[in-house]
């Protein structure tokens, strides 16, 4: 085994973490940064990251690095989004600025469940919007969608 | 990631009422909706964010969407996001329009409300489809074949609702009275705009010569495009269909030609061997179509008797030939289905109205033939078919595709 490199990662918070290369190059943010950032980048920041969920970041490249091929990878998948709803919005943000591309769509995914099967109303009630439609102006919305039944 | 465009709507997504845009102190930290909303709010690209997470739901439910808020439905109908959105969804075929009738893919089919449909703009002739593209359809008004100078054409989104009326072609109304053909060019994958290629005839008629325009959504005008071409006979424009940049023609003796857009040039499209056979005799059917980018035909010869086995032709992707890409069976429609391709009974036409291409390459492909009002849905894969009855009073009608697009113009 040749010796594998390993680069650091330090969250906003200051947190640090030792990660193989190939792990940290299933970023491609991270990819990116160490191809044009020089011989000496063995320290990558992550200020838009806290700790807490680099770290949990740092296990899913792990987990799909390591064995991209094993059978519960799917299931490692579904159990790794059962968390509550701010840790899953901050994966997916995480996900998003360091360019995890399965990670995103994952985390991504389970969202847009959340929002499937919602009403209006209570998309509304759960992120505290104001409807600022006429009853004239929703009547023709709700018109305009009605019978498109195709869907 | 298009950060540059996207950022143009990043400020107003702030739903109205939020607390982040006023210095509110009654901020409820158990509630989690409000937490995602935080997180959300907090960064300059988080509607980047936001329509990375809008992008993975289902039609139904982006429409729905829309009804919540002002800015919401700004967000959901503005360009970057519905380009975004239907690049994102890839080409699910969701059923066939029929001119009476329509035939859903997913179980279920709303014919009456269809029929309300085409009434999205008042033409005192009716409004019928002309061609299918991508989610957008291309429709003219209808019954006007003694005054084609008041034929209109309109670019209709069933999904949306959204319509344009297309401005007349140069040459005012001998103009509109000579076209030919319209065909439409549209792909999300290409551009967010759309065009418009219609071929005319000029005066003479006894010379065959031609005019090619070309209509820009972006531009929202028409150019002459190729000024003036000659074609040995009439130059016959069945059924086009906009794949890989260019508007082909069912081939046949009398047009073995595509027109490439990009260049704005006619080029000539390789027939099959069979087809060619099939056209020293005095009919046969033949489907152009397109799926999940590859061009398919096939070839159907309607008399004397039927044949057992029907080719779908696929397109190399270098535009030199056609291969076999399936072999339907249909020995087993015969027996199941005794009257389905006998022409002579009632007249109707026996022959196929879709290939639809399934996701994976080794599986979802089917096709659809139509014979004696019967649809039969037949998979390519493993020989299976299911048959389901239509009436209709139109013997010989024409299909076009129903994708789902949130296109917007």
């Amino acid at each position: 085994m040749t010796s594998s490199k390993t680069i650091v990662l330090r969250s906003s918070d200051g947190a640090t973490f030792e990660v193989d290369e190939a792990v940290a190059l299933h970023s491609l943010m991270i990819k990116h940064r160490i191809e044009t950032g020089g011989a000496d980048s063995t320290t990558i920041d992550v200020p838009e990251v806290t700790g807490n969920t680099l770290s949990k970041v740092i296990e899913y490249c792990k987990k799909h690095v390591e064995a991209p091929n094993s059978d519960d990878l799917k299931s490692f998948d579904t159990d790794f989004v059962k968390v509550d709803q701010a840790v899953l919005c901050h994966l997916a943000k995480a996900s998003y600025y360091m360019n995890i591309k399965g990670l995103l769509d994952l985390s991504s995914k389970t969202i847009a469940d959340m929002f499937k099967g919602k009403t209006v109303e209570q998309i509304r009630e759960t992120f505290h919007i104001k409807n600022d439609f006429t009853p004239e102006e929703e009547e023709e919305l709700r018109k305009e969608n009605s019978w498109n039944l195709f869907v | 990631m298009n950060r540059g465009s996207l950022s143009l709507y990043s400020y107003t997504l702030l739903p109205i009422g939020s607390p982040i845009g006023r210095k509110s102190s009654r901020i409820s930290c158990t509630n989690l909706g409000y937490i995602i909303l935080c997180f959300l709010a907090s960064a300059l690209s988080c509607n980047d964010l936001l329509t990375e997470i809008l992008i993975r739901l289902p039609v139904k439910s982006v429409l729905c969407l829309k009804s919540v808020s002002k800015n919401w439905l700004w967000l959901l109908t503005h360009k970057d996001f519905t380009n975004r959105y239907d690049k994102y969804n890839l080409s699910e075929s969701a059923g066939l329009f029929g001119s009476n009738l329509y035939i859903s893919y997913n179980g279920g089919g709303r014919r009456t409300l269809y029929s309300r449909m085409l009434k999205f703009c008042v033409d005192r002739h009716g409004i019928r489809i002309a061609q299918s593209c991508n989610g957008l359809l291309l429709c003219c008004s209808d019954h006007c074949n003694n005054d084609r100078g008041v034929r209109k054409y309109y670019v209709f989104n069933p999904t949306t609702k959204q319509f344009a009326v297309i401005p007349s072609v140069l040459g005012g109304d001998e103009a509109r009275k000579s076209i030919w053909f319209m065909g439409l060019a549209y792909h999300p994958r290409n551009c967010v705009h759309y065009k418009l290629v219609c071929i005319r005839i000029l005066e003479p008629r006894a010379e065959y010569l031609f005019q090619i325009q070309i209509y820009s959504s972006e531009t929202r005008m028409w150019k002459i495009s190729v000024e003036s071409f000659s074609a040995n006979r009439p130059f016959s424009c069945r059924g086009g269909v906009y794949w890989n940049g260019a508007i082909y023609w069912a081939p046949s003796k009398r047009n073995q030609m595509y027109f490439k857009l990009d260049v704005e040039q006619l080029q000539t499209l390789p027939s099959t061997e069979e087809l060619m056979m099939a056209e020293q005799h005095e009919y046969c059917e033949v489907y152009l179509g397109e799926s999940r980018g590859h061009l398919h035909l096939t070839v159907y010869r309607t008399c004397p008797n039927y044949s057992s086995s029907l080719n779908v032709y696929e397109m190399l992707s270098d535009h030199s030939g056609w291969f076999v890409k399936y072999q339907i069976q249909l020995d087993g429609i015969a027996s199941a289905l005794p009257k389905f391709m006998d022409k002579r009974w009632h007249g109707y036409v026996f022959g196929v109205i879709d290939v639809v291409r399934g996701e994976e390459e080794e599986e979802g492909a089917f096709v659809v033939l139509m014979g004696n009002r019967q649809i039969v849905i037949y998979n390519v894969h493993d020989n299976s078919f299911n048959s389901r009855m239509y009436r209709t009073t139109n013997c010989s009608t024409n299909f076009h595709r129903h994708i789902e697009s949130l296109t917007s113009f």
